[in-house]
């Protein structure tokens, strides 16, 4: 009998574009719309400039329907309307699966917005995935094969939803990776929930 | 001697739209799928997969609640990629197809009739692994 494991790392996860964040600590976010997350939630800082030490996985505090703050963080530079806020991933052990099948289920009433990728890594420690890739962190974005259709989808890509609902099924290889995760790096409506099922030869 | 499961009927001479049985797929990475159309059937046939634990509604929407795709079917006659969200159509002339599909994985497989003006369709598969 092949072992196989269902999880889900992200259940109902949203993301929002940042309007801008605060020099200061710790950092404070603004989102360009109402971001609905609550105190104690687990958010990632991608792609936002200039206080660049925004970016990473952060436990939060919720300030208003529009701001929070990043717990134990401190600004390097005022950072303006660059990059995403979004629910994170849960990151799952993999080096006993080469391959892993992933669903995507997009909620957003038909309107969801957002962009989402596979990111992995074979470091012994799991890395922070919303920093940014160096030589000490090293992963990168993992391509996924549509079971649709079979077409590969560039890690790069990732997965895009524009304006529309949509259930999909990919294949991700995971032959020699440790840590698989999932990183919503662009965002305004809707949410997406990630499930997958990890299974042996 | 490799490992197949015995043949398994999914839907035998339905002859109208609708989803036959659905199998339990997990312990396996291929299936060969046979499909056979008689009285000059005119309909199509996808093919659906889920990994989801408890097997999915597959003759309801696909919904975050009931998370389901369409999935790939690869002829082999030509070797012919056949999309999942299109399927494979029989449009008047009856005939015989096998295919295989990829079901590393997934948990369930399905068969659906999404369009159908005439006829009937008898699906078979058979599961299998590489060794």
């Amino acid at each position: 009998m092949r072992t196989n494991i269902i999880y889900t790392p992200l259940s109902a996860g949203t993301a929002r574009a940042i309007a801008s964040s605060t020099n200061a600590g710790p950092i404070e976010i603004t989102t360009s719309a109402a971001h609905g997350y609550v105190t104690g939630d687990r958010i990632t800082i991608n792609g936002h400039t200039t206080n660049t030490a925004a970016n990473g996985t952060w436990v939060i505090t919720k300030v208003d329907a529009t701001k929070f703050t990043l717990d134990g963080s401190t600004g390097n530079g005022v950072g303006g309307a660059t990059g995403t806020a979004a629910t994170a991933s849960k990151i799952i052990l993999v080096e006993d699966f080469p391959s892993i099948i992933v669903s995507f289920a997009s909620d957003g009433g038909g309107t969801a917005d957002l962009t989402i990728k596979a990111v992995g890594t074979d470091l012994d420690d799991s890395p922070d995935f919303a920093k940014t890739q160096t030589v000490a962190r090293t992963f990168d974005f993992i391509d996924m094969v549509d079971l649709q259709n079979g077409t590969s989808y560039d890690g790069d890509t990732g997965m895009v939803y524009s304006s529309a609902d949509d259930y999909r099924l990919f294949e991700v290889n995971t032959n020699a990776l440790k840590w698989l995760s999932f990183l919503t790096t662009a965002g305004t409506a809707g949410n997406i929930t990630v499930k997958l099922r990890a299974f042996s030869k | 001697m490799r490992n197949f499961s015995d043949s398994i009927t999914i839907m035998n001479a339905k002859d109208a739209t609708g989803i036959g049985n659905y199998i339990d797929v997990s312990d396996y990475q291929h299936a060969k799928v046979s499909i056979a159309t008689a009285s000059s059937a005119n309909l199509t046939i996808k093919c659906q997969g889920s990994i989801e634990d408890a097997s999915p509604d597959f003759s309801s929407a696909q919904s975050a609640a009931n998370m389901w795709d369409y999935i790939d079917m690869v002829d082999d006659q030509n070797n012919t990629s056949i999309d999942g969200d299109t399927g494979i159509a029989f449009a008047g002339t009856d005939d015989v197809r096998m295919l295989e599909v990829n079901v590393n994985g997934l948990k369930w497989l399905s068969f659906r009739i999404t369009a159908r003006s005439a006829g009937s369709a008898t699906v078979k598969c058979k599961l299998f692994n590489d060794n």
